[in-house]
């Protein structure tokens, strides 16, 4: 017998397929599955993706999955990374034992030959018996702006000392800054002569002996960046195995990425689905569909506060005059607006500030009704709304098409659908 | 480069991030996807195919006490163009180098 409505939300049974039944345009990023006019397609009949580098991702067990040249970053049980152009300060921020690196008074730097996570290969640093006079480095050229952040993340793991040590300086004779303690604490010590040390987080990786050290370094002077790790211990050979390191300009963390390059670039994924002949909005053509409409998004929220715009999408005719936009804001509310001819033609933002974590929406946007949004917090607003653009052709993901505000997390799901009502909203927003 | 795919990177020179940026407008006109404009949300260069401009150094005079020559900028500034499985006559006119991988 089957079962209906019975642990499903009010619009799906246990036989009915994955997307919304209005859907006209459907992904999920989550499973890698996608569909279109209510058939099932691949994702390259689907989107287009932009990115003249490779990428790296971390699945929910931590292991990085590497993707090539204008390939989506996309793991299941994740969904899709979609950021901006991240370029590092140090190359060969994956192996510690290359010579983009040395040692500083007494270190040695050993590669384990084994791979860990699938893209660092293992280094121990070990001592040679001063307490924090061993250590592996490399210096930025000019990485360093007073007062402009760096984002640093360091993948270690306890080696025959359960100590860590690092400095960040203009060079090897300071003034430093540094993070020092056992490895699951490695801010139990913090000096800030160099700079401020803050947005200060370490976690134990899925595999029970990765850690995973992030802190924002905002240096007090101009010049070089040098970054310095080692144990920190008084044996005489003791050390400490590094998996990775990497520096970048900017306030938060973004994926891991190194080459042997001397400023490393990861460029930017744009991912969209642009319109070719009647695609990606067949339905769109028909009547209606072309003036109202409702987008269902599922994404993930790891960085608040950092005063940065961040787009969940945007539909647009191929111009900035006319567009249906859905974004976080500066101060972390989010926004659907219309524009139409450069000029607001509706907009609302949900009364609450986002915190992290997994964010539903569903946006409808119809003139006769207006525009509305609505969250799984439970949170909705409405406008009315005098238009939307007659002729949308192209669906950004996580960015606008003018690269401004890329998401820099990661995207569930999003589908586009025929007008929803409230009610339907709501029903989705909070069932998703 | 795997998968049979090939990298065209195109390094861009000038006297400044403003001349920089017009040889990337003017390599852009007439394409679907420009590598630089200007809306009414400002100046925009496309991240997915254009690493930001950046400062160029060259080595620098050796450091009387440790003997290291760290590098120093020169006033100019770069950026580099990278473009896959495509090239552009536009950016090899105005290239000072051109890559493939």
């Amino acid at each position: 017998m089957m079962r209906l409505g019975v642990g499903f939300p009010a619009w799906r049974s246990a036989s009915s397929p994955w997307w919304h039944p209005r859907a006209a345009w459907a992904a999920d990023f989550m499973r890698d599955r996608y569909a279109r006019g209510g058939i099932i397609r691949p994702a390259v009949d689907m989107l287009s993706v932009t990115r003249s580098s490779s990428h790296w991702l971390s699945g929910p067990n931590g292991v990085f999955q590497s993707f090539d040249v204008n390939a989506l970053a996309r793991i299941n049980g994740r969904g899709a990374y979609i950021g901006q152009q991240a370029t590092s300060l140090l190359a060969d921020g994956n192996d510690l034992s290359t010579g983009s690196w040395s040692n500083s008074t007494s270190a040695t730097a050993t590669s384990l030959g084994t791979m860990a996570l699938g893209i660092f290969k293992p280094c121990a640093i070990s001592t040679s018996g001063a307490s924090t006079n061993s250590r592996r480095q490399q210096s930025a050229t000019g990485g360093a702006i007073n007062g402009q952040p760096i984002a640093v993340q360091v993948y270690y793991q306890a080696g025959t000392s359960r100590r860590i040590h690092i400095r960040n300086a203009p060079s090897n004779s300071g003034p430093f800054s540094t993070c020092a303690g056992p490895v699951d604490n490695p801010f139990e010590t913090v000096s800030e002569l160099a700079g401020t040390i803050t947005q200060r987080a370490v976690t134990l990786l899925p595999d029970g002996v990765t850690y995973l050290a992030r802190w924002v370094f905002t240096p007090n002077y101009d010049g070089n960046y040098l970054f310095q790790i080692g144990a920190s211990t008084a044996v005489n050979g003791e050390t400490l195995i590094v998996l990775g390191v990497e520096a970048r300009a900017g306030s938060f963390s973004t994926p891991f990425y190194s080459t042997t390059s001397p400023a490393p670039t990861r460029f930017a994924s744009a991912v969209r689905a642009v319109a070719s002949g009647s695609e990606p909005f067949a339905g769109f053509s028909a009547a209606n569909l072309q003036t109202k409409l409702a987008v269902l998004c599922v994404a993930n929220i790891s960085f608040v506060g950092d005063g940065t715009t961040r787009y969940l999408f945007e539909i647009s005719d191929g111009t900035t005059q006319n567009r249906l936009r859905c974004y976080k804001n500066a101060a972390d509310y989010i926004v659907a607006q219309v524009l139409i001819g450069g000029a607001n033609a509706g907009s609302v933002t949900l009364p609450t500030a986002i915190t992290t974590g997994r964010l539903v929406i569903a946006v409808t946007a119809d003139p006769a009704t207006g525009i509305y949004i609505r969250d799984n917090r439970g949170l909705s607003a409405a406008s009315a709304l005098s238009s939307l653009m007659p002729s949308p052709s192209i669906l950004s993901i996580g960015s606008s098409p003018a690269s401004l505000g890329y998401l820099n997390d990661t995207i569930e799901q999003l589908q586009i659908c025929r007008p929803l009502s409230q009610a339907e909203c709501s029903a989705w927003a909070m069932a998703a | 480069m795997g998968d049979g795919r090939m990298i065209t990177t195109y390094t861009l020179r000038a006297a400044s991030d403003e001349d920089l940026r017009a040889l990337l407008l003017a390599a852009s006109t007439g394409k679907t996807w420009p590598y630089a404009w200007t809306d009414e949300d400002g100046e925009h260069i496309d991240e997915a195919r254009v690493r930001l401009p950046y400062a160029e150094t060259i080595e620098g005079d050796a450091d009387p006490e440790t003997g290291e020559r760290n590098p120093t900028t020169t006033g100019f500034t770069l950026c580099e163009v990278a473009l896959v499985d495509e090239t552009d006559a536009e950016l090899t006119a105005i290239s000072v180098e051109i890559a493939t991988d």
